[in-house]
C-alpha cells in the first residue's frame, strides 16, 4: 500500500511531522549548500567530495534522528582535512586555502550543532564564505545571489532566536529578505559615501584573475582562434564624437616584431617611451572602459596619439606615469591589468581632417629597429623565401609588393577559417602552398614573412578589430570574438603603414565584423535565430540589453571608486573640489538621515498606544459629544450601567463595552476580537439618546 | 561628574521599587552587544579589511548591508523588550527556608509578539516566556527565602535577545510587593505546653466561658466549628455523623504558648522556630491555645485566623513594620 504513495509525497509528510529544531536544522544545512555553491567549479575535486560528502552525512543524521559524531571523530577528520589542504595547497594561508579550510570549517561544525552558539558559529563562518564568493565573480547576477543568500542566513540566525513558539516557518523564511530590504538604504548611504581605501594593505593581490582570457603577449598560430570563439566582453567604448566606420575600428594592442619559426613575440626594447605622433588625420577621441586582462597594456584605436587615466590624477600622484606610449605606439601600462579600469585615448585616423598641417617625415629610429623588422628565423620556411625572392623583381615599391601578396591570397583559393589543419615545421610554407586555410594569425604571420624576405620592414600587430554599437546605452562593445592579428610595413616617407591580409581574403570580416564572417562559428550563433527573425532581433535585443545592464553595473558599482564618490559629492554639493573628509560628513549626514526616518518607523509610538484602548478613546469621545461623559472614576462596566439608562436596549453599546473590558483585562485578545469591536463602535456611532432622557443635557449619575 | 555617573548606572542598577504597573522605556532598557555580537562587529571587520585589500566593491557592499542589518538588530532587539508592562504579585506567606514565590504579568500591548524574553531574579535561573501580540503573561518567580519577616521582592532581571541574539537588551524592576517569611517550624519539637502547667485561674474560666459559647453550636469539641456547622446544615446525615464524632473526641485540651516560657539555653530564632512548631501541631490537633509573645498577647483561640496571627507575630517579632 505504501508504495502507491509517490516519494515526493512521503517526503512532504516526514517534513510535516518534524521537530522545529529539525526544520532549522535543515534550513540552516540547505543554506549553508547554496553558500558553498558557487565554490563547486573552483575547488579541488576532493574538497567537493569531502564536503558533499560531509553535509550528506549530516542531513543523514537530522532525517534519521541520528546523533552528531563524537569529539575525536571530528578532530580526526579536522586533522586529515588540514593536512590534505596543506598537500594540495602547499600553504594554509592564501586564497584558495583560506577558502578550503572554511569550507571545511563550516561542513565540520554542522556535525557539531549542540547549542544556539554552534549554529551562530556556522553562519558566520558563512557570512565570510560570502566574501570568499566574490573573490571569484563579482557580476550582477552573483551580487543578486550574494543578497539571496544573506537574506538566508539572517532568516536561518532568527530562527535560531526563537525558544518556545515560533511563526511558521514560511514567515521565518521571509523574514531574513525583509530584514535586508530594511538594511539597504543604509546600506546604500554608506556605500556611496564611505571613502574608499586604496587596497591593498600588504601584498600584491592577485584578486578574480583565475580563467582570464583575452590577447596574449605572444602570438602561436590558433591563439586569436581561440579567442574567437568566447563571448567574453573585451573592453567598451563611448565615442565622444560619431563612431568611426567599421573598417577603421583597428583596436591596437602591442607589436610583435620577433618571430622564431612558431611564435611572434614582442622584442623588449618597444617599451621604451616615446613621445606621441603629432595629430594628423581625424582626431577620435574614445573613453575606454576595459575588463581586466592581467596584461600591462592597454587598447585604444590605431594610432593612438595621447592616454590619460580617468580622474585618479588627484589621488596617484605617480598617476602620470602610469600609461604611456611607446614608440611601436602601443600603450602601455607599468602594472598588470587587473581591474577595470576607465581611461581616455586620442587617435589619428587616416582622413582628410588636417591633411594641410606640415607633417615630420618620419624616419625608423635606429638600425637596431630596421634589422629586428627584418630578421627572419633561419632556415624555416624556404619555400616562401624562394617564392618572395621570386616576386621581388617586379617592383621597388613597398606599397606595391604588399599588393601583390595580397593578391596572391586573393587569387589563390584560400580560405578563412577558424580550424585550420595543424601546421607542420614549417608553418608559413604549409600554410601558403598546403592548407591555404587560416585565421588571421595565419595570414599576418605570413604576410609579414613575406614582406621581410622582400627586405621591406614588417611586423605583426595585435588588436581587436570591429566592435558592435550597443542600443541600449550607446556603448560600443568589444568581444573576445574580435580579435585580431593584421601586419605593418615600413614606407620610407610615410612611416608605418597598416595592411591587413585578412581583408584580402575576407573582407567581410573587417568590413562587417566577426559576428558576420562566421555566422555558424560563433557560439552566440546558438541565440542568433539568423538575422532576419524576429526571434533574432528579440534575442538581439536581451543581449544588448543584459549588456547595457552588465556595462552599468561595471561603471557604477565594481568601478565606483573614490574618484567617482567624489564627483558624485560634487554633483550633489556643488562643492568645486571635495575632499576625502568632506565625503565623511556626507555620509554621516546621510547616514543620519537614514537611521532617523526607520528608528521612526521601527520604534515609533505605535507600540506604546494599543488599538483597544483608541478604540473605547473613540468611543467616550463620541458619547462626550451626547452628553454623556465618562466620570473619571468610572469603569467600563460601571459606565455601561449609566449609559444604559439613557440608551435602553441598545446591544450594540453593551456590547462594545462589555467586549471591551473583556479584552482589556482578560487574558488578552486577537485582531478578529478588534473588528467586531469596531463594528460595534460604528453602530454605537449610531446611536440617539431616547427621548424621555433626552431634556436633560449633562445627566449625573444618581 | 563622576559622582552622577555613580549615581545613574546605581539607580539603573537597582531600580525604584514601584507598586504600579511599569511600561519598559527608553529609560528603563539598555542594550549592549553580547558575546556573540562582539565576535559579529570582528567579522565585519575582517570582511573590510578583506574589501580593502583585494579592492572588492561589493565586498564593501556586503559589509554594509551586515552593519545596516546590525544596526536593525539594535532596534529590534530593543524593540521587543521595549513597550512590555510589568506588575507583579506576591504569594502568600511561607516558613523560612522554603522559596517565595512572586507572580509577574507582563503585557504586551503592541501588535507583534514579544519572543523568548527571560525573567528572573538571577541571570543563572531565568525563565523564558514569549508573549502573543495584545496579550498578557504571568510568570512565577521563586527565591529561596534567608531570614523571617517581610521579604521585599528582589530586582527582577528581564531580557531578550531576540530576535538577532547579537545583542542583549535588559531592564530591572523591583515592585513593592513582599512576602511575610515565618520562621522555620523546629522538627520533632517537644510536646504542647497544657494550660495545666500554666495554672492560672483566671485564664481557665475564660476557657471554659468560650467553650460554653462554643457548645452553643452543638459542634462539640470540633475547633473547625464553621466546616461543622455548615456540614451539619446540609444534611440531616452530616448531623449525625457530627454530633457522634463530637462526643467520642470529647477531651479539651488547652495551651499556652508562651515564648517567655520557653527555657533560657535556646536563642531567639530557636525559641520562634519552636513557637512555630507548637502553632502547627495545636492547629493540626485541633487544640485550641493562647498565645504570648512579646506585644502580641492573644486569648484561647483557634482556627486558621488565630493562627495567622500568631505566625505573623512570629515572623515580625523584632522586626520593625517597615521591613
Amino acid at each position: 500500500m505504501n508504495k502507491v504513495k509517490s516519494i515526493p509525497f512521503r517526503l512532504r509528510q516526514k517534513m510535516l511531522t518534524l521537530s522545529r529544531e529539525k526544520v532549522d536544522t535543515l534550513f540552516l544545512i540547505v543554506t549553508c549548500c547554496l553558500v558553498l555553491y558557487p565554490f563547486l567549479e573552483h575547488n579541488p575535486n576532493w574538497l567537493n567530495a569531502i564536503a558533499a560528502g560531509l553535509i550528506l552525512g549530516r542531513l543523514w543524521i537530522t532525517w534519521q534522528g541520528r546523533a552528531l559524531p563524537q569529539k575525536w571523530q571530528l578532530a580526526l577528520i579536522t586533522a586529515a582535512f588540514s593536512t590534505a589542504v596543506y598537500l594540495h595547497f602547499h600553504t594554509w594561508l592564501g586564497k584558495e586555502a583560506g577558502i578550503a579550510f572554511l569550507i571545511a570549517m563550516v561542513c565540520l561544525k554542522m556535525l557539531e550543532l549542540h547549542a544556539r552558539r554552534d549554529a551562530m558559529a556556522v553562519i558566520f563562518v558563512c557570512y565570510f564564505l560570502l566574501v570568499g564568493q566574490l573573490l571569484y565573480s563579482q557580476t550582477l547576477l552573483s551580487a543578486l545571489y550574494l543578497l539571496f543568500c544573506t537574506g538566508l542566513l539572517i532568516s536561518v540566525q532568527l530562527s535560531y532566536q526563537y525558544h518556545l513558539s515560533a511563526p511558521p516557518f514560511s514567515k521565518r523564511f521571509l523574514s531574513g529578505f525583509k530584514i535586508v530590504a530594511l538594511a539597504i538604504p543604509l546600506a546604500l548611504m554608506l556605500f556611496l559615501f564611505f571613502p574608499r581605501i586604496q587596497g591593498p594593505l600588504w601584498g600584491k593581490q592577485q584578486g578574480n584573475m583565475g580563467g582570464i582570457t583575452g590577447l596574449s603577449d605572444s602570438m602561436e598560430p590558433g591563439n586569436v582562434a581561440e579567442l574567437a570563439l568566447s563571448e567574453q566582453i573585451a573592453f567598451r567604448v563611448r565615442f565622444t564624437s560619431t563612431p568611426p566606420a567599421p573598417a577603421q575600428l583597428y583596436w591596437r594592442a602591442i607589436v610583435l616584431d620577433s618571430f622564431d619559426g612558431t611564435r611572434w613575440t614582442a622584442s623588449p626594447s618597444s617599451r621604451r617611451t616615446h613621445l606621441p605622433q603629432p595629430p594628423q588625420g581625424i582626431l577620435v577621441t574614445q573613453e575606454i572602459f576595459l575588463e581586466p586582462h592581467n596584461q600591462s597594456w592597454i587598447l585604444g584605436l590605431d594610432l593612438p596619439n595621447r592616454v590619460t587615466q580617468y580622474n585618479r590624477a588627484a589621488l596617484d600622484s605617480n598617476s602620470a606615469q602610469l600609461f604611456y606610449l611607446t614608440g611601436y605606439n602601443e600603450m602601455r601600462s607599468s602594472y598588470r591589468i587587473q581591474d577595470r579600469i576607465q581611461y581616455t585615448i586620442t587617435s589619428n585616423l587616416p582622413g582628410t581632417g588636417t591633411k594641410n598641417q606640415v607633417v615630420p617625415v618620419p624616419t625608423l629610429e635606429n638600425i637596431d629597429d630596421q634589422n629586428r623588422s627584418l630578421q627572419l628565423p633561419v632556415g624555416y620556411n624556404p619555400r616562401t623565401i624562394q617564392w618572395a625572392t621570386q616576386l621581388s623583381g617586379h617592383s621597388n615599391d613597398p606599397v606595391q609588393m604588399a599588393n601583390l601578396v595580397l593578391q596572391f591570397f586573393h587569387q589563390q583559393p584560400f580560405k578563412y577559417t577558424l580550424t585550420p589543419d595543424p601546421p607542420g615545421v614549417n608553418q608559413v610554407d604549409d600554410f601558403m602552398f598546403i592548407t591555404q586555410a587560416g585565421f588571421c594569425e595565419h595570414y599576418a604571420s605570413a604576410f609579414v614573412v613575406v614582406m621581410r624576405a622582400l627586405h621591406i620592414p614588417a611586423r605583426v600587430v595585435t588588436g581587436y578589430q570591429g566592435g558592435e554599437i550597443n542600443p541600449i546605452d550607446g556603448l560600443m562593445t568589444v568581444r573576445q570574438s574580435d580579435a585580431h592579428a593584421w601586419a605593418e610595413i615600413w614606407v620610407d616617407q610615410r612611416g608605418w603603414i597598416r595592411i591587413d591580409p585578412t581583408a584580402a581574403v575576407a573582407p567581410n570580416r573587417v568590413e562587417r565584423g566577426m559576428r558576420n564572417a562566421f555566422p555558424n562559428h560563433n557560439l552566440s550563433s546558438l541565440l542568433n535565430f539568423g538575422p532576419q527573425s524576429w526571434l533574432g532581433d528579440v534575442a538581439r535585443q536581451i543581449r544588448s540589453r543584459w549588456d547595457a545592464t552588465n556595462s552599468a553595473w561595471n561603471l557604477w558599482v565594481l568601478n565606483y571608486s573614490i574618484g567617482k564618490q567624489l564627483d558624485l559629492l560634487k554633483s550633489l554639493s556643488g562643492i568645486e573640489h571635495p575632499q576625502a573628509a568632506q565625503l565623511g560628513i556626507a555620509m554621516m549626514v546621510g547616514v543620519t538621515l537614514v537611521v532617523g526616518i526607520l528608528s521612526l518607523m521601527l520604534l515609533g509610538k505605535k507600540s506604546v498606544s494599543n488599538p483597544l484602548d483608541r478604540l473605547y478613546l473613540r468611543f467616550c469621545r463620541h458619547m462626550a459629544q451626547q452628553g454623556f461623559a465618562r466620570m473619571a472614576h468610572e469603569g467600563a462596566m460601571d459606565y455601561s450601567t449609566r449609559l444604559q439608562q439613557y440608551f435602553p436596549n441598545r446591544p450594540e453599546l453593551v456590547g462594545f463595552l462589555s467586549l471591551y473590558a473583556n479584552c482589556k483585562y482578560g487574558k488578552g485578545y486577537n485582531s478578529d476580537q478588534l473588528i467586531y469591536l469596531k463594528k460595534l463602535l460604528k453602530l454605537c456611532f449610531l446611536l440617539k439618546p431616547a427621548r424621555s432622557n433626552s431634556k436633560s443635557p449633562n445627566p449625573l449619575p444618581h | 561628574m563622576l559622582q552622577t555617573i555613580k549615581q545613574k548606572i546605581n539607580s539603573w542598577q537597582t531600580p525604584q521599587a514601584s507598586s504600579q504597573e511599569l511600561i519598559l522605556n527608553r529609560r528603563r532598557v539598555y542594550i549592549i552587544p553580547n558575546k556573540a555580537g562582539l565576535v559579529y562587529t570582528l567579522l565585519l571587520l575582517i570582511i573590510f579589511i578583506t574589501s580593502i585589500n583585494y579592492s572588492l566593491n561589493l565586498g564593501y557592499a556586503l559589509d554594509f548591508v551586515l552593519i545596516a542589518c546590525g544596526w536593525l538588530a539594535i532596534n529590534l532587539t530593543f524593540r521587543n523588550l521595549s513597550g512590555t508592562g510589568l506588575s507583579a504579585s506576591a504569594s502568600p506567606a511561607v516558613y523560612l527556608g522554603e522559596l517565595a514565590h512572586f507572580s509577574l504579568y507582563l503585557t504586551n500591548r503592541s501588535k507583534r509578539a514579544r519572543y523568548a524574553l527571560h525573567l528572573g531574579f538571577d541571570r543563572s535561573a531565568m525563565q523564558v516566556i514569549d508573549i502573543p501580540e495584545f496579550s498578557n503573561r504571568s510568570v512565577a518567580l521563586a527565591t529561596p527565602t534567608l531570614q523571617r519577616g517581610w521579604m521585599a521582592c528582589p530586582r527582577i532581571r528581564i531580557e531578550t535577545t531576540f530576535p538577532y541574539g547579537l545583542l542583549t537588551a535588559w531592564s530591572y524592576w523591583r515592585t513593592t510587593q513582599r512576602v511575610l517569611v515565618y520562621p522555620t517550624p523546629e522538627v520533632n519539637p517537644p510536646a504542647l505546653p497544657f494550660a495545666t502547667q500554666g495554672e492560672t485561674g483566671s485564664e481557665a474560666t475564660a476557657g471554659n466561658d468560650e467553650f460554653a459559647g462554643v457548645r452553643n453550636f452543638q459542634a462539640g469539641d470540633s475547633l473547625k466549628l464553621l466546616a461543622w456547622r455548615h456540614m451539619a446544615r446540609q444534611s440531616a446525615a452530616g448531623l449525625d455523623v457530627l454530633i457522634s464524632k463530637n462526643f467520642e473526641g470529647g477531651q479539651r485540651r488547652i495551651c499556652a504558648i508562651d515564648f517567655a516560657a520557653l527555657p533560657a539555653s535556646l536563642n531567639t530564632e530557636q525559641k520562634l522556630s519552636r513557637l512555630c512548631a507548637w502553632l502547627l501541631t495545636a492547629e493540626r490537633t485541633q487544640v485550641r491555645y493562647a498565645f504570648r509573645l512579646g506585644a502580641a498577647q492573644y486569648e484561647q483561640n483557634s482556627g486558621e485566623d488565630h493562627l495567622l496571627l500568631c505566625l505573623t507575630a512570629l515572623a515580625l517579632y523584632g522586626r520593625t513594620q517597615h521591613e
